[in-house]
This record gives structure tokens, sequence and C-alpha cells, in this order.
């Protein structure tokens, strides 16, 4: 199942919708969302490029098994019960992020510092 | 609520800012720096603390100091106990003590080692401190990759020591580049009393203006976290998602560029 949880928040006349999606199937899933709020949306950007996710109104990513994603954008229009919809789900064979665990286990150990490997009458 | 606090390179005031950070949030504060420690003891270099916690030698809330107005969970400077520290429990850790506080500030070590890694994954989300050059927002760079490889979100970033307005030059850019929101925090003498006897700011200069800049940091995560607590606590973007939205060129006039925060 792939589930859908949003909030939004007014301030000085803009609307800010945020949201996370997550998939508890068992294989990874592209999930497809929509605005349904009565304005245009303002798309996260990085620096003068928006976020590869969001194209027009749409928000398109690969979510992983039992994985979250959040997304966000703003809007002038007023805040409504339900800012975004899932239009699409289907079943894919990509899932570029790397596991958490998996990041973890390839850091370096770590390593006392100097001063604690010294004896205390030599620091 | 679990708070990292966290920049990748020494020195740069991450106690200072988790310490303050704690007082502003009526938190605990863990010092997870596991051969460095930077925190105060009240009981002296022998007392428990983390070390023994991770030993499985006694429970994170007995090993708990009242420093004045806040609570510690400090660390030994001793190598035998960084080496009986098993790092695999500091989740654990950290959520007994959110269990019996509520909230939680861990202070991070430096660098970008796996006792950072840890620390990192179990939090809710990450404040970043560095200092205003480039050598530090370099490491902070890559503290809030890994942070959001372990799918942590980034709440603020504290751009300490600012001198001379050098903070206040750099925020748009680094807003821009780490996604995120930036306080300036000045140089003051303030933080620098405070610091030298061991307390937050609010205890030993109540008046003082570097408080703004802690409780603003405070005020952020609270609503960074608020967003995310439930079942959706960890996700890899943060609030910054939409902080950084602002409507595209052709639908604002010419050269106007709002950013809503």
């Amino acid at each position: 199942m792939v589930e859908l949880e949003t909030e939004t928040d007014r301030h000085d006349g803009v609307t800010l919708v945020s949201g996370v999606v997550f998939n508890s199937r068992t294989t990874a899933q592209t999930v497809r969302l929509e605005s349904r709020v009565d304005g245009p949306t303002w798309l996260p950007r990085r620096g003068w490029t928006t976020v590869p996710e969001w194209n027009g109104d749409c928000w398109e990513a690969v979510v992983g098994s039992n994985r979250r994603r959040g997304f966000g954008f703003a809007t002038p229009a007023e805040p409504v019960a339900r800012p975004v919809e899932i239009v699409a789900v289907n079943r894919s064979t990509a899932d570029e992020r790397r596991d958490p665990d998996a990041v973890l286990a390839e850091l370096e150990d770590h390593q006392p510092t100097r001063d604690v490997a010294r004896p205390p009458g030599d620091r | 609520m679990i708070v990292a606090v966290a920049g990748g390179k020494g020195g740069v005031g991450k106690s200072t800012v988790a310490v303050n950070l704690a007082r502003e949030l009526e938190a605990v504060v863990v010092d997870a720096d596991l051969s460095a420690s930077d925190l105060p003891r009240c009981d002296g270099p022998g007392g428990p603390g983390l070390h023994e916690v991770l030993a499985g030698r006694i429970d994170p809330v007995d090993a708990v100091d009242r420093i004045g107005s806040i609570r510690i969970l400090s660390c030994g400077r001793t190598l035998a106990g960084a080496r009986a520290s098993d790092l695999s429990e500091l989740h654990r850790t950290v959520r007994r003590l959110e269990r019996e506080y509520d909230r939680v500030v861990v202070d991070c070590p430096a660098g970008l080692a796996r006792d950072v890694g840890i620390a990192l994954q179990c939090s809710d989300v990450a404040v970043l401190v560095a200092t205003p050059n480039r050598p530090a927002l370099v490491d902070a760079f890559r503290t809030r990759t890994l942070a959001l490889d372990l799918e942590t979100p980034i709440a603020a970033l504290v751009l300490n020591r600012s001198k001379d307005g050098t903070g206040e030059r750099l925020v748009d850019q680094v807003e821009e580049t780490f996604e995120t929101r930036v306080t300036v925090l000045a140089e003051r003498s303030s933080i620098e009393d405070a610091r030298r006897v061991g307390r937050p700011v609010r205890d030993v200069r109540p008046n003082a203006k570097a408080l703004d800049a802690f409780e603003r940091v405070a005020r952020t995560v609270e609503r960074c976290t608020r967003r995310r607590l439930g079942s959706y606590c960890r996700t890899e973007v943060s609030e910054t998602s939409i902080a950084n939205s602002r409507p595209s060129p052709s639908e604002t006039a010419a050269g106007e560029r709002p950013i809503f925060k």
C-alpha cells in the first residue's frame, strides 16, 4: 500500500504544503502525485532549477519498499483539505536511493583522537 | 524529539549550540563524542557517563546529571571507556532518554565516521553548525549529505562566530546551497562567558542578545519535528523543500524573488 500524509501552513498570504509518501509494499513503486489546490504550484528550487521530481502540478518519484519520501511546494491559494492526491502507482525496478543501513556500514570506524590515545601525563 | 547537533569540522561550536539549544528546548543533552567530549561534568571525570551506559553498566537515566538548569549525559575522555562503548547501543540510549525527558539533544563528534552516522541516524532532525568560512562549510555540507542519506532531515544551520557581518553576508548563499534555514550567531562575550563556566547563556546572561538566535533555532526545530511526528518522523526532505519554494520567474514581477520563511 502507498500512503500519503500532507500538512498545510499559511504564512503571509502563502500556503506551504508538505507531505510524505510511504510505500509499505514489498517492491519499489513509482508514485505520481498531483496538486489539488486551486492556484499555481510554486515549486521547490535548487539554485535556479526546480527539483527534478516536479513537473507542473505533478510530482513523480520512486519510493523504495518500506521507505518514505518527502515533498513540498508553495502556493498563494488557500489551504484545502486534500492539497495533494495520488494519481498513479506503478511497480518500479529502479530505486536509486541507498538503504540507510548500507550507508552506515560504509562509514569508517571512529578512532579516538590523539589526545585520548596518549597517557594523561603526556598531554 | 531527538535533535542531533553536527557539523563535521571540530571547534566550530557544536557543543555550545547543543547546550544552549537544550536549554531553550528544555531537553537533556547527550555528549556523544566518545573520545573528545566537551560538555561539562558535575562530578568530575570519574563519574558514570555515556561510556558506562554504552558498555551496559548503567541505565541512561541514572547517568544523567543536572548542571544548573540543564540535564546532561556527559561522556568520559578515556581510551578504555571509548573502547568499551558499544555504539550500537546509542539508539536505544537516546530513545530511553526521550521516553523519560521527552526532548533530547545529541552533541555529535567531529568528522564523518560511523559514530557520527549512528548519532545522526538515531535522531529525528539535525542542526548543522559551521563557522562562516569555506573549510567549515564544506565539512558541514558533507555532514548534510550524510544526514540526508540516513534519512534524517536538516532543521537548521547555525553560522557561528560571525565577526563583522561575515555570517550575515553568507546567509543567502548558504540557505540556497544547504536548502535550510540559517541563523547567524555573532561572536559575543556572553557566549564565551557562559561556555567558560559550562552553562547555557540564559543562565549566565539572561538578557544577552545571543539568546534571540538560540531561541530562533529552537522554534525552527520544534516546527520541523512537529511536521514529522507520528509514523513519518523521518524523511529525506525536511521543511526546507517548502521553505525554499519560490514562485518561478514567470509568476513574479521582474527582479522579485520572494523567499517564504
